[in-house]
């Protein structure tokens, strides 16, 4: 193994960016807020950005409690990036953001969901039957719940591990190892009822019981694959040096490819089981996906979210060169900023978002929300040692000099 | 790695005898870093790191995987493609004769089956198995080798290879026991 090359970088401080998130997020998510409150466009806009930060903040809470359920020795160097990407901040932050979408549905005046209407369901035996469930009282209940949950465990983990890294005191760690596995479960159960609740029922009549692992797979993706972001593109600065080696990128890579497997996997079941079936009820989903345009995007997501990161994290040299990985997941990324459009905006009438192309709210929203999630990211950076010291494995020198 | 087809009582190699999976896999660094090629370790359980540690730099059986993963596809697929469109068109349900996602389950589920037979038939030719006789067994106590010791093997076809100073480096990794085994 070659020496690495030693750069006189300062060390790593990413609660620097916290003020201009906060500057772009409450004036881009709010400007996009206010349009939404009128314009049914610039609400799809809203709950399409909110979509791919709310669920990659998922992502960071489900790898938090995978790591302090296995306590693997990969995860020590990330863990505080899970943490902080699914902290307190950030999920108290993005609650509020989905703010906007939630008192809509509760006044009866949403434009996204029309299960939400009182007249509507009227009407409709399907939703009339669905009602007991999906009604604006029940759904704001379950939406208050699951961040409750979420909050919970999430704080839990981050003041323990803050304590340990304080006091050393090991009880702290078998206190995690005896949380993080049911909460991973309650995670599983939370993250499925809330995707199947604030996404599919944008599209009332269809469902698909495999939806909600599908979007925590996609969810997983978006967090592992900033994470890797993170870390590769700084691994010669404090206090990544020394400790992001080939073998730790290449436990990362491993991960990225069974989710990205894991992906096609659930996707390609979906897909399957509703074309084999052909019943309107359940074809209406990918009928709505047909459209102009959108059936490219659905061809290039298989391209692109499958076969391509499959076949470059199928080698090995990928994954042992930081900067390879890099790249792959930074692609991983964008693809799911794709799907993510390509999941929200064809559930709206046809009239609305006849092809894909995206809008001027669509950027102000993406970008508002992104500042919002920025925002709650750095400040519980801000309180964090990005490296925990209470784990001595980290420092165990791999004694090969690389 | 190799076969061995000498005859009888030729010398095999020079084989240490390890307590712990920490000592083996110091001295099979130290070993690769003195430049010894032809090493080869025996534990009870996976050492984790042993491979890069003896050098292992083996690509082969990954590529023989990969080609069998896309045999599996090409024929998975051409199978389907021969019997539905060819053959025996039926008409289901009005799809096309041709209709990709059908077949796609009957692609993957060949295409693993074939890479994990690529892999279990490629790792079998390529260590000669199953081989009757090993020289290695004619090492003390190798019995222990499914149990609690760890051994280490270095080969007398290495390049490397000294009566005297392979037995004394191996000495120096303070095993066991160190032996030189007849095969």
């Amino acid at each position: 193994m070659a020496a690495p090359v030693m750069s006189d970088r300062p060390g790593l401080n990413l609660a620097k960016l916290g003020p201009l998130g906060t500057i772009v997020g409450l004036i881009g998510a709010g400007a996009a807020a206010a349009v939404a409150w009128s314009d049914p466009k610039a609400s799809q806009s809203y709950l399409f950005a909110w979509f791919f930060f709310g669920m990659m903040s998922l992502g960071f809470l489900g790898f938090l409690c995978l790591h302090h359920t296995v306590r693997g020795k990969w995860g020590l160097p990330v863990m505080r990036i899970f943490e902080a990407g699914a902290s307190p901040q950030v999920l108290i932050i993005m609650a509020l953001a989905f703010l906007p979408v939630v008192i809509p549905v509760l006044s009866g005046k949403s434009s996204l969901y029309e299960w939400s209407h009182a007249d509507v369901v009227a009407n409709d035996p399907i939703l009339q039957h669905k009602a007991p469930y999906l009604n604006p009282v029940f759904w704001t209940i379950r939406f208050v719940l699951f961040f409750l949950i979420w909050i919970g465990i999430s704080n839990f983990l981050a003041k323990s591990t803050a304590k340990q890294d304080e006091t050393g005191e090991y009880s702290n760690e078998q206190r995690r190892s005896q949380i993080a596995p049911p909460g991973l479960v309650a995670f599983f159960v939370t993250a499925t009822f809330a995707a199947t609740d604030w996404f599919m029922s944008l599209e009332p009549h269809w469902y698909s019981t495999i939806y909600g692992v599908w979007n925590v797979v996609g969810a997983g993706l978006m967090a592992l694959s900033v994470t890797v972001l993170i870390v590769t593109t700084n691994k010669d600065r404090e206090p990544y040096k020394g400790l992001i080696t080939p073998k730790l990128t290449k436990d990362l890579g491993n991960l990225l490819f069974a989710l990205t497997m894991l992906w096609g996997y659930t996707s390609l079941s979906q897909y399957l089981i509703i074309w084999s079936g052909n019943i309107p009820e359940y074809t209406s989903y990918f009928v709505n996906r047909r459209l102009e345009g959108w059936q490219g995007v659905g061809l290039a997501l298989i391209l692109g979210q499958f076969f391509i990161p499959f076949f470059a994290l199928l080698a090995p040299r990928t994954k042992a060169v930081a900067s390879n990985l890099a790249k792959v997941a930074g692609w991983i990324l964008v693809m799911r900023l794709l799907d993510s459009y390509y999941m929200i905006m064809p559930s709206f009438q046809a009239s609305s978002r006849p092809t894909p192309m995206p809008q001027l709210w669509d950027f102000v929203a993406f970008i508002g929300v992104g500042g919002l999630w920025l925002m709650g990211f750095c400040l519980a950076m801000k309180s964090k040692k990005l490296i925990p010291t209470y784990d001595e494995r980290l420092f165990e020198g791999d004694g090969h000099g690389h | 790695m190799a076969g061995y087809s000498r005859h009888k009582d030729a010398p095999y190699a020079i084989v240490a005898e390890y307590g712990t999976p920490d000592e083996i896999l110091k001295a099979a660094n130290t070993l690769r870093e003195a430049g010894y090629k032809k090493v080869e370790s025996y534990t009870p359980f996976p050492v984790h790191g042993m491979d890069e540690a003896i050098g292992y730099k083996d690509q082969r059986i990954p590529w023989i995987v990969f080609m069998g993963g896309l045999t599996g596809a090409v024929l998975g697929f051409s199978l389907q493609y021969y019997t539905a469109v060819w053959d025996y068109p039926l008409n289901i349900g009005g799809r096309p004769l041709m209709s990709i996602p059908s077949m796609i389950p009957v692609t993957f589920e060949c295409t693993i089956l074939f890479a994990s037979i690529g892999a279990v038939v490629g790792m079998l030719g390529m260590n000669m198995l199953p081989q009757p006789y090993h020289p290695i067994f004619n090492t003390p106590n190798f019995r222990r080798c499914s149990q609690d010791r760890f051994f280490l093997a270095v080969e007398v076809n290495d390049p490397k290879f000294d009566d005297v100073e392979t037995k004394a480096l191996l000495e120096s990794t303070s095993p066991l026991n160190v032996a030189k085994v007849e095969g």
